[in-house]
């Protein structure tokens, strides 16, 4: 059994970078994967995407346990993030790095909290239309928020033409979700480390 | 009257103990149970220990827990 999981652990963590290879090939370059016979690049794709579902399946699975199991998780996530605790001072250390790194977490997700209520809309005017005195341009700013995803219908001023909206973050669900995980093991690794190499503890906020 | 909140400066002979048996920050380490790095931090007084250690420091020394940590005025 142990064996298996080391299997299945070494797996999810060593074909990750597999993924990351995937994701920046379509960012770069979309394959065309209907045209028949397919071109090298195409079949380089079909078998990343191939491997990305059992990948996909496999790191499903790995987490559920991950969340019953806190043997598994500590073995598992203690690892790729980094913490060290041989001793009480680095015991005090990982608390620091911890607090550190769980608030500026709180204060990224708060900021996008309010980036995604926010909505603006720039409306345009042709100059043909306009009123004496009436402004070509003007601007609406709104508030957003919703419990599940939908189309927000947002309209200009009567007559005006929208120019410039703004609705939601502008990024994917997955990459807010990549980004704060990076964040996570980045902010943690880099205070924990400031404070072994300073050992005066209350330097490290 | 006595301030017993504000912040106390706490010294220690760490350095001068460790000397005298001749010993290695790593083997000072060992013996007590922390990493060489713990011991480092103590002797620059960056680092203040718990009680336990500090038991610990003072049974390896053979001396009080007042002979190695001093409050300095």
């Amino acid at each position: 059994m142990k064996t298996i999981k080391k299997i299945i652990i070494g797996y999810v963590f060593y074909s990750s970078p597999l993924i990351l290879i995937l994701f920046i090939c379509t960012a770069i370059k979309k394959p065309v994967l209907d045209v028949h016979p397919l071109s090298t690049y195409s079949n380089f794709i079909l078998i990343l995407i191939l491997e990305c579902g059992v990948w996909t399946l496999t790191a499903l699975g790995l987490t559920i346990s991950m969340i019953f199991s806190a043997k598994l998780r500590n073995t598992v996530l203690v690892k790729l993030s980094g913490i060290k605790e041989r001793d009480e001072r680095e015991v005090q250390i990982v608390g620091k790095a911890l607090k550190s790194s769980y608030l500026t977490g709180m204060t990224i997700l708060l900021c996008l909290l309010s980036i995604s209520f926010l909505q603006v809309t720039i409306t345009k005017k042709s100059p043909d239309n306009l009123a004496p005195g009436e402004l070509q341009r003007s601007i609406q700013l709104g508030f957003h928020a919703e419990l599940t995803d939908s189309d927000a219908i947002i309209t200009g001023k009567e007559g005006y033409d929208i120019y410039y909206q703004y609705n939601d973050v502008p990024f994917s669900v997955p990459s807010l979700i990549l980004l704060m995980l990076v964040w996570q093991i980045a902010s943690y690794r880099y205070v924990s480390r400031k404070a072994l190499k300073h050992p005066a503890l209350r330097d490290c906020d | 009257m006595v301030n017993i909140v504000s912040q106390l400066t706490i010294k220690n002979n760490i350095n001068e103990l460790r000397t005298s048996k001749k010993l290695t920050q790593q083997a000072l380490a060992d013996a007590v149970g922390v990493t060489r790095a713990t011991i480092n931090a103590m002797e620059k007084g960056a680092y203040n220990p718990s009680l336990e250690l500090a038991f610990r420091l003072a049974r390896f020394f053979k001396v009080d827990i007042q002979s190695i940590f001093f409050v300095e005025e």
